[in-house]
């Protein structure tokens, strides 16, 4: 079955006409013909309701314009659904700042949910670019990037549906296959599937390797010689040479200009709201935090630009809320004048501002304060830990104190939720620890009552995941029955409560922490679980325990080893990155944890 | 203290949704009108409400994947402005799917009121057999049909009754035919013009697969 790109995208944009193939005529339908008998079908109360949506259609505002005369073609690809795609920060990056250049055409491409992946399949379409149409695999470069390690079967199966073969030695032709992202710090779990991996910072490196990439076409470079090419640009780890790799960081971030014509989605995306990063980097030094260590070091944007480009967001999208993002709002220096400020110069009226993550200390009570025009999206906090030693264990710079004058204040907040945060099976965790849980929220009702204040809380638990290139390194992960247990003694206690509670299963932060701190051999089992057709791991509804655990029986591959302590005194397999932080420190920092906890460790 | 309330000039805008904008919802597409006037710089009036926003009011909600060339929305600024310049300044902010053909003023007084309305639909669709054709006659020729209805109040069946009239067909090519057809909405007991349209397709079945357009083309309130 042949596939014309250029017709289905002229079948998209022009009104529905009669002159359409039909189905029976046996020619080659368009995609529109298919997302029609979709409709029908869904109308018919038949298989695959919910198919139709915009997700696999594009033309959504800002879209970039084709580029016919573009010498580099760029997919950039999110292993998960199109409204989760879509609200990702580096996809809007990469999409704003490829495309402004006339030589570079960028275009996207998602997970297909399965009602349409099983069409795409059944018809023998390839995956394609939401723009062109064109198939994936005629583009240059296909760039996925890796924000979270359940999506990892979701980039297999991309790279199936696209008809590219799945392991980099397989592929003579096509585009090369680029990674990236803060799941991908450590890239060995991931080493057969990718032709590099990008760890850092995206910005000036991606920049390089398109440019890299348009000379090498002009030229007529063979693939082969690419890759060794990408090799030698800063951040980028190539299996085909592998070698030590430093992180890259993109130290012009300050002064950069963010996404502002970020694409806006017609169906609402998870964060309903326009995003700035405000600053990128974090310098509390939480030891169980990989982001904390991946975006170091902290570099902020001036007032004075957020402003500008904040309300050219706003004019460019026609979206009223005006998202500040970075791993810790509350921690930009001048976050009380950047509020100010935009309040006002403001583009609309009615515009508000959301400010995501937000830490229990002293400037979040400043916020607190301050938060009229603020978007009131609820009130959400991370304590990590139900005690204080294990909140000084972990690094979590925050007293019992803090949290209870943070409380205090949310009585500004016309929110009537507050969701917390805790961690179970954190290094050094006493059952007395996780009981404490239970009891510093039967604590914080108590102030919330005496306040007169009605508010739901809602704890969410997650078990901890030893991350590479953070303190805990080392440290052990709980198997999933002992973390099971953990979270019962949470629960019973919690029980005594008015909290909702929710919690992550153990089983997949087992296997979290098996791509996490995971080595070559796991590209084995992640091959083995793709053709038992796991994927979209991180959705319950799709997640299936057993056949993973079929998956490493027959890859070979005890995923227990990798759950276990690692010895201070040997090598670590991602050692070859370097992170741009010493390894000492992350030593030091690991046994400072354990003389707070009174443990010695080996 | 009281302030006096600001003027207010209201407008309608007659758009039409077509090719991608047929799998916009209802709710989408409000998200969407509100983002392309917030866009167009227009000094427009917003609500009273807990969530402030664009005082606009839509047109009776067309179903997901039909599409349409008269959609409505009534919008209202806070100053006079010639049509022509609303409509400069509106039409480039459309988005994909949906774009702006008429702009009227109409005086404050005139909601909208669709009840007791008669909207006009056009089917489009293969029929070289001339299958398409008699089944949708067949439909329509048993006024005694019962169209499934689905309220708050729960699942009610309703007759066909004689709330739709065929106006006319018409054969574009041999391969292709349309039919355009009035249905009569908002009286009581009766069935809406997307729920006879949902039995349609359910009586058609798989024949209705060769259906290329579904279309709204007018509404007479």
């Amino acid at each position: 079955m042949s596939f014309d790109g250029e017709k289905l995208q002229k079948d998209i944009d022009r009104n529905p006409s009669p002159s359409y193939q039909s189905n029976e005529s046996g020619d080659p339908l368009s995609i529109r013909d298919y997302l029609k008998i979709q409709l029908l079908r869904n109308r018919l109360g038949l298989s695959y309701a919910g198919a139709i949506r915009f997700r696999y259609i594009g033309g959504e505002w800002n879209q970039a314009f084709l580029k016919p005369d573009a010498i580099l073609n760029i997919c950039l690809g999110f292993p998960d659904l199109y409204e989760l795609g879509m609200s990702n920060i580096a996809l809007k990056i990469f999409y704003e700042s490829l495309n402004s250049d006339p030589q570079i055409q960028v275009e996207r491409v998602f997970s297909p949910w399965v009602d349409f992946e099983e069409l795409l399949r059944r018809k023998r379409i390839p995956l394609f670019g939401l723009e062109s149409k064109r198939p994936v695999f005629e583009f240059d470069l296909l760039g996925i990037t890796l924000p979270y390690e359940m999506t990892f079967t979701n980039v297999l199966n991309l790279l199936d549906l696209s008809n590219i073969p799945l392991r980099w030695q397989d592929r003579s032709s096509g585009p090369l296959v680029i990674g990236g992202g803060p799941s991908a710090s450590n890239p060995l779990p991931l080493s057969e599937f990718f032709d590099a991996i990008l760890i850092g910072d995206g910005e000036e490196a991606f920049l390089e390797l398109a440019k890299l990439f348009i000379g090498a076409k002009l030229r007529g470079i063979q693939r082969k010689d690419i890759l060794k090419s990408v090799s030698e640009i800063e951040g980028f780890w190539v299996p085909r040479f592998p070698a030590p790799v430093k992180r890259r960081i993109f130290k012009g971030f300050s002064t950069s200009y963010p996404p502002v014509r970020p694409l806006v989605s017609h169906i609402e995306a998870v964060h309903d709201r326009v995003p700035l990063e405000i600053f990128r980097g974090c310098v509390k030094g939480c030891r169980f935090c990989h982001a904390g260590f991946y975006y170091r070091p902290k570099r902020e944007r001036s007032v004075e630009d957020l402003v500008k480009y904040g309300n050219e967001l706003l004019k460019n999208t026609g979206d009223e809320t005006l998202g500040l993002l970075s791993l810790s709002t509350s921690d930009y220096s001048c976050l009380g004048r950047l509020i100010e400020t935009l309040s006002s110069r403001k583009v609309y009226p009615e515009q508000t501002l959301a400010i995501p993550s937000v830490r229990m200390d002293d400037p979040a009570r400043r916020l607190l304060k301050d938060t009229l025009g603020i978007k009131d999206s609820g009130l959400t906090f991370a304590p990590e830990a139900g005690t204080q030693r294990l909140r000084d264990i972990i690094g979590k710079n925050i007293s019992e104190q803090d949290i209870f004058q943070v409380l205090e204040d949310t009585k500004f907040s016309q929110s009537q939720t507050m969701k917390l945060y805790f961690m179970i099976g954190l290094p050094f965790e006493s059952e007395t620890d996780v009981e404490g849980i239970a009891e510093l929220v039967l604590k914080m009702e108590n102030v919330l009552r005496k306040m007169k204040k009605k508010k739901q809380i809602s704890i969410s638990l997650s078990g901890f995941v030893p991350k590479p290139f953070t303190p805990f390194q080392w440290a052990p992960q709980l198997e999933p029955r002992q973390m099971a247990e953990r979270r019962a003694i949470a629960c019973r206690g919690l029980a005594k409560t008015r909290a909702k509670v929710s919690w992550r299963k153990e089983s997949l932060c087992f296997l979290e922490g098996v791509f996490s701190r995971g080595d070559e051999r796991v590209c084995a089992a992640l091959m083995a679980a793709h053709k038992l057709g796991c994927r979209f791991d991180a959705w319950t509804e799709h997640f299936d325990f057993p056949k993973w655990i079929k998956a490493f029986e027959e890859a070979k591959v005890d995923p227990g080893e990798y759950i276990k302590a690692r010895p201070l005194s040997t090598p670590l397999p991602w050692d070859f990155v370097d992170f741009q932080v010493l390894s000492p420190f992350f030593k030091s920092e690991y046994e400072r944890a354990a003389s707070i906890a009174g443990v010695e460790i080996s | 203290m009281t302030t006096a309330p600001t003027e207010e000039f209201s407008f309608r805008a007659i758009y039409s949704r077509t090719g991608a904008g047929i799998y916009f919802s209802h709710l989408d597409t409000m998200k969407a009108l509100i983002r392309a006037i917030r866009r167009s710089g227009l000094p427009y009036k917003l609500t009273h409400g807990f969530h402030v926003r664009p005082k606009v009011c839509l047109g009776p909600p067309l179903p997901l994947g039909h599409a349409s060339q008269y959609e409505i929305i009534d919008f209202f600024l806070d100053k006079k402005i010639p049509i022509s310049e609303i409509r400069e300044s509106l039409s480039p902010q459309m988005p994909q799917g949906l774009k702006i053909l008429e702009i009227t003023e109409i005086s404050s007084e005139s909601k909208m009121n669709w009840n007791n309305s008669r909207v006009r639909y056009r089917f489009v669709f293969h029929d070289s057999d001339k299958k398409i054709s008699l089944l949708i006659k067949e439909f329509f020729s048993n006024s005694h049909r019962l169209i499934d209805s689905k309220k708050a109040s729960g699942a009610k069946q309703y007759p066909l009754g004689n709330f739709f009239q065929i106006i006319g067909t018409q054969e574009a090519d041999h391969e292709t035919s349309s039919i355009i057809i009035d249905f009569q909405q908002g009286q009581p007991n009766s069935p809406s013009a997307s729920k006879i349209i949902n039995a349609l397709l359910n009586f058609l079945g798989e024949a209705g697969y060769n259906i290329d357009l579904i279309e709204r083309i007018a509404i007479f309130p």
